[in-house]
């Protein structure tokens, strides 16, 4: 099973070649190129930034916040990647079309605080449950 | 007995073609000298990558949910594309009539959805790029050139996706459509070859051990199946803690970008789809607008009264004013516009049905073709065909009124194409003439 995956991954990627370099509509230099940039500006740019941040985040947030501002964190930069082309572009999804422009930067900022509320609120009711539990005898030494 | 020689041959042949794939397979696994420990150094280092997040579960378990995503995509851009540049084996039905706003909305929203997920993944395997030695033999070299093709295809998918749906086409220096489907097959390739590569690894990474085994974390040990900086995965922190965490935050982030942005196409999201590049709703008469009419450089033409539709096939040609076209019977669908970069708008159209057009130059509705020309002078856009099955259909119409009103300039006054189960870029406005032909 494994060749057969391999050897028609092979094929495909042949095929996949072959037709981008025979289709005339293509532009093959320019989508060599958009290969290349997007593989070096995410391995050598945005990644190297997002390991940056996770180590501030381990060694700054306390332990007990560490997960709800990580779980932020990644919304927030996964939320950011995908408004980015939008909040560049000034709101508008096109100059041909006649939606009207929308504060997307606002709008990113509204999604960020309401899932680190939301977080924020989970963790809080959680502490606040464990607060409230009983607490359990500890264990002493039992009847021999 | 007589032997035939030529079976010998054959057989000989063959022998020898098995021996030296025996010896091209023996050198592909031959090991490589090892590179000088002294170029060891930054990421490279043993230990560079400390999170005690990553995991071979987790990069496994990504890598499923990835795999399902690219399949989707796949699967629906492909589709897409056999509709709009159809071969000759290929059939599409006009219905259901709302086929094609789903699986187009599904592409989009898997597509978006699709971006953390990637992400994750692509940060649980990064120490594997700084892997030491490099390559350890010409099979590893060749996998590890097939990994990088796969996650430059994939970031290619991704990225490029995004641009278009948001309307970004300066920053890609080729042509969308073309390059968008060719990389995907590079990025299905380079997926079954990753798949057919890491099988072993993904299943003892799922394998879940008995409870009670008692093994030992081995932080930035070279693991059975993580790699360098990816734990082997161990017993007690199997799918809870921190990287259970890791994991929800991954499909928080996905679940938060599909709720604010899926509302292009789902209606009941429109409200809290804060990131939809468009809403169902943005544009004259509540419709959507992807080109208007000076984009398309139709507006004097459009709005001249001389306007003529010009219909023509099987030795007859006829040619409607807008006063004609309207003096026909005059028929009302509701259908969507679905358009290829994701959101989609129900409208209720009224026009004259396509079919009695066809009839009326002496055409058989059922076998017969229509290409739709606009009044735009270029672009890949002026023209589309209309297959049989959509030209036979009593929802296809060429529409007059949008919503009880005569045509928006931006939505194709004074005629335009409606068709069920169509992409949009195929939903030809601002007609001027209707081919039609017998199917071949």
């Amino acid at each position: 099973m494994r060749r057969a995956l391999i050897v028609s991954g092979v094929l495909l990627m042949g095929y996949a070649v072959l037709g981008a370099a025979t289709d005339g509509q293509v532009g093959l230099p320019g989508v060599l190129l958009f290969l290349v940039v997007v593989l070096v500006v995410h391995d050598a740019v945005f990644l190297p930034v997002v390991l940056a941040a996770g180590a501030l985040i381990g060694r700054f947030a306390p332990p007990a916040w560490r997960a709800t501002v990580r779980l932020t964190a990644v919304v927030t930069v996964a939320v950011a990647v995908v408004g980015l082309p939008l909040t560049l572009g000034g709101g508008t999804a096109s100059s041909e079309v006649t939606a009207p422009p929308s504060p997307y930067d606002l709008m990113w900022i509204l999604i960020v605080l309401t899932v680190t509320g939301l977080a924020c609120g989970r963790l809080l009711r959680a502490r606040a449950e464990r607060r409230d539990r009983p607490r359990l005898p500890e264990a002493g030494p039992g009847p021999r | 007995m007589v032997r035939d020689p030529d079976a010998r041959m054959t057989r000989t042949t063959t022998e020898h073609v098995i021996t030296r794939a025996r010896r091209v397979l023996r050198w592909l696994n031959e090991p490589l000298p090892p590179p000088p420990q002294r170029l060891r150094r930054g990421p490279l280092r043993p230990g560079a990558f400390p999170s005690p997040l990553r995991s071979a579960r987790l990069t496994a378990v990504l890598g499923i949910a990835l795999g399902v995503a690219f399949g989707v995509c796949f699967v629906t851009g492909v589709l897409s594309h056999l509709i709009q540049q159809p071969p000759g084996w290929f059939r599409w039905p006009s219905r259901p009539s709302g086929l094609y706003r789903f699986t187009q909305g599904l592409h989009v929203a898997t597509g978006l959805a699709t971006f953390p997920l990637l992400g994750a993944k692509l940060w649980s395997v990064f120490p594997r790029l700084f892997a030491w030695p490099p390559v350890r033999h010409a099979a590893h070299g060749a996998e590890r050139l097939a990994v990088a093709a796969l996650v430059s295809a994939a970031l290619f998918q991704l990225v490029t996706g995004l641009l278009n749906i948001t309307g970004r086409y300066a920053l890609m220096p080729f042509y969308f459509p073309a390059a968008h489907y060719w990389v995907a097959w590079l990025a299905m390739g380079a997926l079954l070859i990753h798949i057919g590569a890491r099988l072993p690894t993904v299943r003892t990474a799922l394998r879940r051990p008995p409870h009670g085994c008692a093994t030992v974390s081995r932080p930035g040990a070279v693991a059975a199946s993580g790699g360098p900086g990816i734990r082997a995965e161990t017993p007690g922190e199997t799918g809870d803690g921190p990287r259970r965490r890791l994991l929800i935050a991954a499909g928080a982030a996905a679940a938060v970008i599909t709720v604010t942005t899926a509302g292009q196409t789902v209606r009941p999201l429109a409200g809290i789809s804060l990131l939809a590049p468009r809403r169902p709703d943005d544009g004259p008469q509540g419709l959507p607008v992807n080109r208007t009419a000076a984009a398309a450089g139709v507006r004097d033409a459009a709005l001249d009264p001389g306007y003529r539709l010009t219909v023509t096939g099987f030795g007859r040609e006829v040619s409607l004013s807008l006063a004609d076209l309207t003096g026909l019977r005059q028929h009302t669908v509701r259908l969507p516009i679905a358009c290829v970069e994701g959101w989609s708008a129900t409208g209720t159209w009224s026009g004259v049905r396509l079919r009695d057009l066809a009839v009326l130059v002496g055409g058989d509705p059922g076998a017969c073709v229509a290409v739709v020309e606009s009044l735009q002078a270029a672009g890949r856009n002026r023209s589309s065909v209309v297959a049989p099955p959509h030209v036979a259909d009593r929802l296809t119409l060429v529409a007059l009124r949008l919503g009880g009103e005569a045509l928006a300039l931006d939505h194709g006054f004074p005629a335009r194409l409606i068709a069920p189960n169509r992409p949009g870029v195929m939903q030809t406005k601002w007609l001027t003439r209707i081919t039609l032909r017998e199917t071949r």
